[in-house]
């Protein structure tokens, strides 16, 4: 029988960390709750008895605890508003069980000792996985790897666009995809020069090499002069996994298919970018030719993707975005980078000659 | 660059835009014809005229009501925008649609 109590210590340990991040989560209620032994310990008590040091289950006060939890939990939990039960240190610093409650517990219902170690209620109340954060800002910093869909650009400039794809070649090498305009400032950035996650924009304009995804490998030039025509805005960055992901942000489409799709008249589409995140729309024209207007000039577009959309589906700094079918496969079929000022015309090259200009393939699933 | 849409048409202008309308009709029977050439070859050819009327900024390949048609877009719908790019190209409709100027972002 007594085997059947026998918790294996990484479960018990990964079990501990679970229910005591659930209770730190479950907020402020260490400070709240009033009256009782146990009002006493609050974060700052936890962190102060320990002098700032972490205690994991080597310390054999700690172990003894988390092998005495295991033993008595599933009694703990038949108890009245018990939700969960934790190890950790009382206000005296000396190693406990805690028990997690939905509501303060009747006075005598929970043990204050069990076999000599300290039991401490905690008040968390009802404990629910917590809803997807909304807090996610594209034109923000992301811990590396970054994902796509965030804020990048050339580090020479004060701009910020987004990055579209992870895309590798034959060889294995990773690339951040963009816009010239992103990353080569229009024909006007050496190769080699940083490209930085987010954007020089999103610093306020203060320029942090740190903050480098990649060095720009190569790019589409951009002709303006009359009477010539383009077909992509694009450029690459030399990068690799550890600082570049291949997923948009929560919120987002995730992963792109590595496997792309032509567009579509009619086609619902969508993509995500530094300063909508997701949007969607659909493809009303293809075969397009428009007129561009850049800082550089104005530039004529053929073979484009028009995609509209009632509301905003871009707006400046989305740039880079890549177009994505609007379904779970989202298949690449296009790279954004120009439209109207309302944002409700959005003009997107078809990704396959932009791939093929860098020899190239999306690095998705 | 992307001048207002003016807002005051001469009635004049409109007649003329009507008749033109009407003429291309009769000359074209839109909805009745099958258009003897792809769109594709249709709009290269067109879309340097088209491009060449101020005020456009844009041309592409829809559908409407499920048949291949020409979509022109515009800056702003000028009275010069509005004589000048037809209703009908070689039997395909032509859609014209204001979206102000487009911008790389």
């Amino acid at each position: 029988m007594k085997n059947l109590f026998r918790v294996d210590r990484r479960v018990a340990l990964i079990t501990l960390l679970c229910l005591f991040s659930a209770a730190l989560l479950s907020g402020g209620i260490w400070y709240l709750r009033p009256g009782g032994a146990e009002a006493g310990i609050t974060k700052e008590s936890v962190v102060t008895v320990t002098g700032g040091a972490e205690l994991d289950e080597t310390n054999p006060g700690i172990a003894a605890a988390m092998s005495l939890r295991a033993r008595y939990h599933d009694t703990l939990m038949t108890l009245p508003h018990v939700l969960g039960t934790a190890v950790g240190l009382t206000a005296g610093a000396k190693p406990a069980i805690f028990v997690l409650t939905k509501e303060a517990p009747q006075p005598g219902l929970i043990p204050e000792s069990l076999e000599g170690t300290p039991v401490v209620a905690i008040v968390t109340g009802e404990i629910a996985a917590m809803p997807a954060s909304a807090a996610v800002n594209p034109a923000g910093y992301f811990a590396r790897p970054v994902p796509t869909g965030v804020s990048t650009g050339n580090i020479g400039e004060c701009l910020a666009g987004t990055i579209s794809a992870r895309v590798k070649d034959a060889h294995g090498k990773v690339y951040a995809l963009s816009n010239n305009h992103v990353f080569a400032l229009e024909n006007q950035a050496a190769a080699g020069s940083l490209v930085v996650q987010p954007g020089v924009y999103d610093t306020s304009c203060k320029v942090v090499a740190a903050d480098a995804i990649g060095t720009l490998t190569a790019y589409a030039p951009i002709h303006f002069a009359t009477g010539t025509t383009n077909t992509i805005d694009c450029a690459i960055a030399l990068s690799d996994t550890s600082r570049l992901g291949n997923a948009t942000p929560q919120g987002g489409y995730g992963k792109p298919a590595s496997a792309t799709v032509s567009a579509r008249i009619g086609q619902a589409v969508q993509k995500y970018g530094r300063t909508t995140a997701l949007t969607t729309g659909q493809v009303q024209a293809i075969n397009a030719t428009v007129q561009v207007s850049y800082s550089t000039g104005t530039a004529i577009f053929v073979n484009q993707i028009v995609v509209f959309s009632v509301g905003a589906f871009i707006q400046p700094g989305d740039s880079g975005s890549l177009l994505v079918t609007n379904n779970s496969a989202a298949n690449p079929v296009g790279l954004l980078f120009a439209g109207n000022s309302a944002g409700t015309y959005a003009i997107a090259n078809p990704i396959g000659p932009v791939l093929a200009a860098f020899s190239v393939t999306i690095d998705g699933k | 660059m992307c001048g207002k849409a003016e807002k005051n048409i001469p009635v004049a202008t409109l007649l003329i835009g009507f008749l033109l309308c009407l003429c291309a009709h009769c000359a074209k029977g839109v909805g009745v014809q099958t258009p003897p050439e792809a769109i594709g070859e249709v709009l290269a050819r067109e879309t340097p005229a088209l491009l060449s009327v101020p005020g456009v900024v844009g041309t592409g390949q829809g559908l409407c009501d499920g048949r291949p048609c020409i979509y022109v877009y515009v800056c702003a719908m000028t009275p010069e925008a509005r004589s000048r790019i037809p209703a009908v190209l070689d039997g395909y409709r032509v859609v014209v649609k204001e979206t102000g100027e487009i911008e790389g972002l």
